[in-house]
């Protein structure tokens, strides 16, 4: 599903963002550019929507097991 | 003729909705077209007129009440990337028209607007129409898998 139609940023863009570990509200603004000139700008006021997404594409971050100790929480980068 | 209390505001939300659902509809009918499905490119395509048609008659309704059509306010678009996003899309935003036409007929009998009480009524028994077409859909693709469903879909009636 598209999120952002201006931008045409998908809910999977915006969950690997979130599994990158940017989930704050300013950030998501500032990585995914909602503030842009060229923007209707309805993206930023509805802001949550794009945190909910972060916050569910954090949640499938890579859980990986380092050495034979323990396991570590690990997040890809794209 | 000046209307009751409340009235240009529920008219004009309708407004709204259906300017959004035109735009909505006329994208995922291109969309259709574009993946290769002609029929639904026309069905998609035959929604949007219509809810022109409905914007045609609030705008009317409105300029009778002495009230200004606002042309400007839009919904947030729901954009799905395949078809079954696009029908869901498509259901929601009925559901959501149906439920504010609901509250409209309440409330114009409330305050006693029998008139614009009865265009809402028309207008919610095509929205449930639409509701219809969108969970037939739905179902069908449950049914039949969505493969089965989209090959019935790539020529026109």
């Amino acid at each position: 599903m598209y999120v952002c139609i201006c931008l045409a940023i998908t809910e999977a863009q915006v969950k690997d963002v979130g599994r990158t570990g940017t989930v704050a509200p300013s950030a998501l603004i500032d990585v995914l550019g909602l503030k842009d000139r060229n923007c209707c700008g309805r993206c930023a006021r509805q802001v949550d929507r794009f945190v909910t997404l972060a916050w569910e594409g954090a949640g499938e971050a890579e859980v990986r097991p380092i050495g034979t100790a323990r396991l570590q929480t690990q997040t890809s980068f794209a | 003729m000046k209307a009751k209390e409340g009235v240009v505001d529920l008219l004009n939300t309708a407004l709204t909705i259906e300017l959004t659902a035109i735009n909505q509809y006329f994208l995922a009918a291109k969309q259709c077209e574009s993946w290769g499905f002609a029929g639904l490119h026309a069905h998609f395509r035959r929604l949007s007129m219509e809810e022109m048609k409905d914007t045609e008659h609030l705008v009317e309704h409105i300029l009778y009440l002495d009230g200004l059509p606002n042309l400007q306010r839009l919904n947030t678009l729901t954009v799905g990337q395949t078809v079954p996003e696009l029908l869901q899309a498509g259901l929601d935003l009925e559901l959501g028209a149906v439920e504010h036409l609901r509250s409209g007929i309440e409330h114009c009998a409330r305050v006693g607007d029998y008139t614009t009480r009865a265009k809402f009524e028309e207008m919610i028994q095509d929205e449930e129409t639409h509701v219809d077409w969108f969970e037939t859909q739905l179902d069908t693709i449950r049914l039949v898998g969505l493969d089965h469903y989209l090959s019935q879909h790539i020529t026109v009636d």
